[in-house]
């Protein structure tokens, strides 16, 4: 039976898809008992969602920028 | 491993005989998560573009040859990363990766037995709320900004660049296991720093 800092230590694999079956189940199963490391993972996946948010909103250089470093890059 | 052409090489290729809007194209794709990514090694948003542009002029001056073994994003990456560390070090900033992973928890939310002592508080908004929401951002922000420079660094490549674990290792030069500790940590604390404020 996992405990909960064996689920907190992994819940970061967990996240990634990175562990064995046997393992996944063991932390899904302890996930569904114990209110506290359901909560605990709830929000390490929100801050995962908003993590990745930030990726898909970068603001684009402008084509001027790229023009003039294509042009630097023909000097000297 | 070899990668199929992709886009991207063919971009390149077009770049590399002289075309400019391709080169364009590059950048459009590429600036924003690069600039981004060398602002975690060098502080100076000045600087970090200076470190981008040196890449990309490095690039098309053939200096840098992409030789397929590795995905066009992951080799650009790389080259980003040579050259800020280089630029750090100047500064006399050294980044560690290293880190000793002894599985211990320092956070004292744990009993001896290793149960929780008390479920974490829940955060006073909902979970879409909280996607949408221009305060969290900006929590999120100042999070990564707090964290030691190997975290951010990882936690940078891996979840807002969507690089994989192998990728990671290969930009960076790191262990498949200090990727996985730094990951860890990285990810922990930005949840505690959110946390703070949401409870
Ligand atoms: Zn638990």
């Amino acid at each position: 039976m996992l405990s909960c800092r064996d689920v907190a230590n992994q819940c970061s694999d967990y996240l990634n898809k990175d562990l064995p079956l046997r393992t996944r189940l063991a932390i899904r199963l302890h996930l569904w008992m114990c209110m506290g490391c359901n909560r605990y993972y709830d929000q390490m996946r929100s801050t995962l969602r908003m993590l990745r948010k930030l990726g898909r909103e970068e603001t684009k250089v402008s084509a001027d920028r790229a023009r003039e470093i294509f042009r630097s890059s023909r000097n000297s | 491993m070899t990668t199929s052409t992709s886009p991207e090489d063919l971009l390149l290729d077009r770049a590399l005989a002289g075309d400019e809007s391709a080169f364009v194209e590059l950048v459009d794709l590429y600036h924003a998560p690069l600039l981004r990514f060398a602002r975690t090694f060098v502080r100076q948003p000045a600087q970090a573009e200076d470190v981008v542009q040196d890449a990309w002029v490095g690039v098309l001056r053939g200096l840098e040859r992409f030789e397929r073994r590795s995905s066009f994003k992951t080799w650009l990456f790389r080259i980003v990363a040579n050259r800020a560390r280089t630029r750090a070090v100047r500064e006399q900033r050294y980044v560690q990766f290293e880190v000793n992973d002894d599985g211990s928890d320092a956070s004292g939310n744990f009993t001896p037995e290793g149960k929780l002592k008390a479920p974490p508080r829940e955060w006073q908004m909902t979970p879409e709320r909280l996607l949408l929401s221009v305060e969290t951002r900006a929590l999120v922000d100042k999070a990564l900004e707090q964290l030691p420079d190997n975290q951010r660094i990882v936690v940078t490549l891996r979840d807002i660049e969507g690089l994989d674990a192998a990728d990671v290792c290969n930009v960076l030069g790191i262990t498949e296991t200090n990727q996985r500790v730094l990951l860890h940590r990285g990810r922990t604390r930005v949840r505690a720093a959110l946390a703070s404020a949401l409870e």
